[in-house]
């Protein structure tokens, strides 16, 4: 009886969710009838009953008291509690973020980088389909190197280029446990390059990921009126097994695969009719991996290993005046590349605890990824291997003092190249490090002092120095303040540093025979005498939960930059890897330390609950700049922060089966202020999200979104580097089993 | 476009894209009017989209209607573990004021259970002491007091980093200490609410809770991972 009932449950669920969608798109006719007024009327009735709805079921509760132990343990249960253990944050003394898993199922974002912009003072522009320009206070560009991204303790920076490659980032989003984002500063704990922010990925223990979870996921780009012919369907699918290998010893394997479509051509080109006014940019992407948790009283032993490949299409339009060429073959490059990535990494961490609250971890890794990317360097193989330790421990009764040190390797070959020449081919990148942080109790329970620095040599700019001092004032329970000012390095890239990249020329005998041999040509030269930009930031943050239902959170910070690296012209001529001469007189740019600036800004994000079944979250966040920053900026260093940045989310549940989540994300114009390439504006733009979701009992869920629904558009700076696709607004459905 | 092939290569992809009429290509036509010639401008949007999801949020709850039976939620489990501790634990006579004062569950720092734990042990009693609830606030000096009068006193990750004082303060105290956090029994508290899979499990260090008196009934220690440590 009572499974007649689930099935006739879910039957009207499912045929809601149909009508319920129907409003969603509302080129639909009957949705204008029904914001025509109609339901409005009916409103407050609507509201009435769901007042009602909700006292109903809190009663209906099922009693559990007189369930004996045995079937308590063997009760399946909607986890929570990582989500609470994510937002116990009231002590932390910087803007941290957590992205709970509740919040990235009620976001609807297909990977991790577009989750990443519901977090306050987050800019994540999408430059095409498979490339993501992500900041947090400022230099947004598809480099941002000011930014340290790391999953479950790896680092994901790029050496060679800085940055993060986020389409090679495409974890499961069904393991990722929580992440947390901190803008600021954090070299004191990081080290180098977490200078604007750090994001840190962290994956579910294997012991909570026990079973079969499946799911699929199947979606279209609603391309503009007039795409003459459309690559319609585009798809994900996952798998992931967790068992037990014996007492206390868990793993789980994974495999997902996808599949993405291109977004849509802005304007007008050569080859728009080729590509049926799309964007070359669909990209493909699979991976596989485990991880294995051992557990004992004292220790957690943690191994995982992935691998990962994928292929991106690259389209660029050729703008006026710099045309890539191949300077192996001379002849002009067809601009229409695919990148092929494939990752390989392995990592072990031990973690042991003691009864007197202090902690010892120790981690390594090895990560290898090669990239065939035809605009740079045909090929690049990275190679690092990574080793960090830590303690942490109590020093009499009010000093917590964490330690620790960290190596890093990187080596790395570049081969096959087109119009970037490393020089040379092999290369090696050593950072070696130590930290020493001490937790004071200045006043027990109230205030604390937290101070500490890192030192850290690296091979291109010696010795690095990364202090900070932050303090946190908890006058109550449910209030707390904080100040912090700390000092952050950003190192030189391996491209700024050794690479010579060709903008243009004219090869030997290109006039014929006869004429004389001109073998000249256009290039950004390396620097090898670059010095680590710095960043001395002050930060100021409040927080507070007054009640239950409502949160706020303030930060307010002022960034000053020194030594920042820019593209600089230069005079005359110098030598060339490939032969010949680098004239000045076609082009002749380096990266040099000629930048300075501030940027300053607040960020505000709030929570209000105000009954069981409904949550929204607001931010906005303001930010400036002084105009040594517009002096400073361009294509390399990145766009400064647009002034306004704003998000809404909400979150509706009439009944625990059913939940709907809408969130709008506000970008401001962003200025690019580039004397080498010219000034330029993206246009403000909206993100606009909708979705709903139906679960029945624990095993079954089925989702329905649609993404970017406010229409098409594009997100970053057309500059002579860059030609953004046009973002389009899609749909896409999601089937999801667990067992 | 691409079907996954494998051995995608330099010259495949832009023979590819030079010739792209030859793709095998979908030709389902979705063409998309932008809604914004439905809506002006960006602030309209959004109000327009809370307004759309709100109003088919209620109209849902006015039609469906209420049958369905909600997964179990965390925390209904764990407020009926702490139920159940009232049974199969046993306090010493000088935990108690008399014959008919309370079992007081304590909850330490921030309140996770919603009205579960209320509703799990309202109107309920064990060996003839009423139970109550208590929510204590974080943890101070001047909880400390209040934490060594609760029978079993639940404490919140929101405590995370006060572990150690927490334990020490209710030294001498016959008070049954539960938790979610970490390594709970290494630190000296006797239960941890663990978990395995979507099942919450039990591991319970019986040392700590001899030295406060409590006998722990021997159906506890049999579906409960036991901590042998010192």
């Amino acid at each position: 009886m009572k499974k007649v009932m689930e099935k006739q449950g879910i039957l009207k669920a499912v045929l809601n969710t149909v009508l319920v969608l129907g409003i969603g798109f509302p080129s639909l006719a009957v949705a204008k009838e029904i914001t025509a007024g109609r339901t409005q009327t009916k409103a407050a009735i609507q509201v009435a009953a769901a007042l009602q709805s909700e006292t109903e079921t809190e009663t209906k509760k099922e009693d559990l008291t007189d369930v004996s132990l045995e079937s308590l343990m063997g009760l399946n249960v909607q986890v929570v509690s990582s989500s609470k253990r994510a937002e116990s944050l009231r002590d932390a003394t910087s803007a941290i973020f957590v992205i709970t898993q509740e919040e990235i199922r009620r976001s609807g974002a297909r990977s991790i980088p577009d989750l990443l912009v519901m977090v306050p003072g987050v800019q994540v522009a999408r430059q095409s389909s498979n490339e993501w320009a992500i900041s947090a206070r400022g230099f947004n560009g598809q480099y941002n190197n000011k930014m340290l991204v790391l999953i479950d303790g790896r680092s994901v920076y790029d050496p060679i280029m800085g940055g993060v490659n986020w389409n090679q980032q495409d974890v499961m989003l069904e393991d990722v446990d929580h992440i947390e984002v901190i803008r600021g500063p954090g070299g004191t704990l990081w080290g180098a390059n977490a200078v604007n922010g750090i994001v840190n990925i962290l994956t579910k223990d294997s012991k909570i990921t026990q079973g079969l979870y499946v799911t699929a996921q199947g979606g279209a780009n609603l391309y503009a009126a007039g795409t003459t012919s459309i690559y319609s369907l585009n798809g994900l699918g996952a798998f992931r097994y967790g068992g037990k290998l014996g007492d206390d010893f868990y793993y789980r394997i994974y495999g997902q695969t996808e599949n993405r479509n291109p977004f849509a051509n802005p304007k007008a080109d050569v080859y728009q009719a080729a590509l049926n006014n799309t964007w070359n940019d669909d990209w493909y992407d699979f991976r596989g991996g485990f991880r294995t948790d051992w557990h004992s009283d004292e220790d957690q032993l943690t191994l995982e290993g992935e691998i990962q490949k994928g292929y991106f299409n690259y389209a660029r339009l050729t703008t006026s005046g710099i045309a890539y060429f191949d300077a192996n073959t001379f002849a002009t490059g067809n601009d229409l590349n695919t990148d092929i990535d494939q990752n390989e990494h392995f990592l072990a961490r031990w973690t042991r605890d003691f009864k007197d609250d202090s902690q010892v971890q120790i981690q390594g890794y090895y990560d290898y990824n090669s990239l065939t990317k035809a605009r740079d360097t045909r090929n690049n193989n990275v190679g690092q291997l990574d080793f960090e330790g830590q303690h942490r421990f109590h020093l009499g009764q009010r000093n917590e003092i964490t330690w620790g040190g960290s190596y890093r390797k990187v080596s790395d070959q570049f081969l096959n190249p087109i119009n970037t020449f490393y020089d040379p081919q092999n290369q090696e990148l050593n950072i070696l490090g130590g930290f020493l942080q001490d937790k004071l109790t200045v006043v027990e329970g109230k205030l604390f002092l937290t101070a500490g620095a890192k030192l850290e040599n690296n091979t291109y700019t010696g010795d690095e120095f990364s202090p900070s001092a932050r303090l946190l004032f908890t006058p109550d329970n449910t209030t707390s303040l904080w100040a912090a000012v700390s000092r952050a390095v950003r190192i030189p890239t391996q491209f700024s540093e050794t690479s010579t990249t060709y903008l243009g020329g004219i090869p030997a005998d290109f006039f014929g025979p006869g004429f004389p041999p001109v073998n000249t040509y256009g290039a950004v030269i390396p620097n090898g005498k670059l010095l680590a930009e710095t960043l001395v930031s002050s930060e100021v943050g409040f927080r507070t939960n007054p009640t239950k239902e409502t949160s706020l959170d303030v930060a307010g910070f002022n960034n000053q930059y020194e030594r920042l690296i820019a593209f600089q012209p230069l005079n005359g001529t110098f030598a060339s890897p490939a032969g010949g001469v680098v004239d000045s007189s076609l082009y002749a740019y380096q990266q040099q330390n000629t930048g300075m600036g501030r940027i300053y800004g607040v960020e505000i994000a709030g929570q209000w609950t105000p009954v069981k079944a409904l949550k929204l979250n607001l931010s906005y966040t303001y930010q400036d700049f002084d105009a040594n920053m517009i002096a400073a900026s361009n294509t390399e260093l990145g766009a400064p922060p647009p002034h306004n940045l704003a998000n809404g989310r909400v979150s509706f549940s009439p009944i625990p089966e059913i939940e709907f989540n809408t969130a709008f994300y506000y970008t401001d114009k962003t200025y690019m202020y580039d004397p080498n390439s010219g000034n330029s504006i993206t246009p403000d733009y909206v993100q606009w999200n909708l979705g709903a979701t139906v679960k029945s009992g624990d095993h079954l869920e089925v989702s329905v979104w649609g993404l970017d629904l406010e229409g098409a558009h594009t997100e970053t700076l057309p500059t002579a580097f860059i030609s953004p696709a046009q973002v389009v607004p899609s749909v896409y459905g999601q089937v999801t089993v667990r067992y | 476009m691409k079907t996954p092939t494998f051995n995608i290569n330099k010259g495949e992809s832009r023979d590819n894209v030079n010739g792209a009429q030859k793709k095998e290509r979908f030709l389902v036509s979705l063409e998309w009017a932008p809604l914004r010639e439905l809506v002006p401008s960006w602030f309209k949007g959004f109000s327009f989209s809370v307004a759309l999801s709100l109003l088919s949020g209620l109209l849902l709850t006015a039609i469906v209607p209420k049958t369905a039976a909600g997964e179990t939620s965390e925390y209904t489990v764990k407020a009926a573990y702490l139920f159940n501790f009232t049974r199969f634990v046993e306090w010493p006579k000088s935990a108690f004021a008399g014959a008919a004062s309370p079992i007081v569950v304590g909850v330490l720092g921030d309140d996770p259970f919603g009205g579960s734990l209320d509703e799990a042990v309202s109107g309920k009693s064990a060996a003839g002491h009423p139970i109550e609830v208590k929510r204590l606030g974080g943890f101070s000096a001047s909880t400390s007091g209040a934490m060594r009068k609760c029978q079993i006193l639940f404490i919140s990750y929101s405590e995370k980093g006060k572990v150690a004082e927490i334990l020490a303060a209710l030294k001498g105290s016959s008070t049954l200490t539960v938790s979610e956090i970490e390594k709970f029994p290494l630190k000296g508290g006797i239960v941890l609410f663990d978990q395995e899979g979507q099942k919450i499990t039990l591991v319970v260090n019986p040392k700590p809770a001899e030295k406060a008196g409590l006998t722990l009934s021997s159906k506890l220690m049999q579906v409960a991972k036991v901590y042998n440590q010192e």
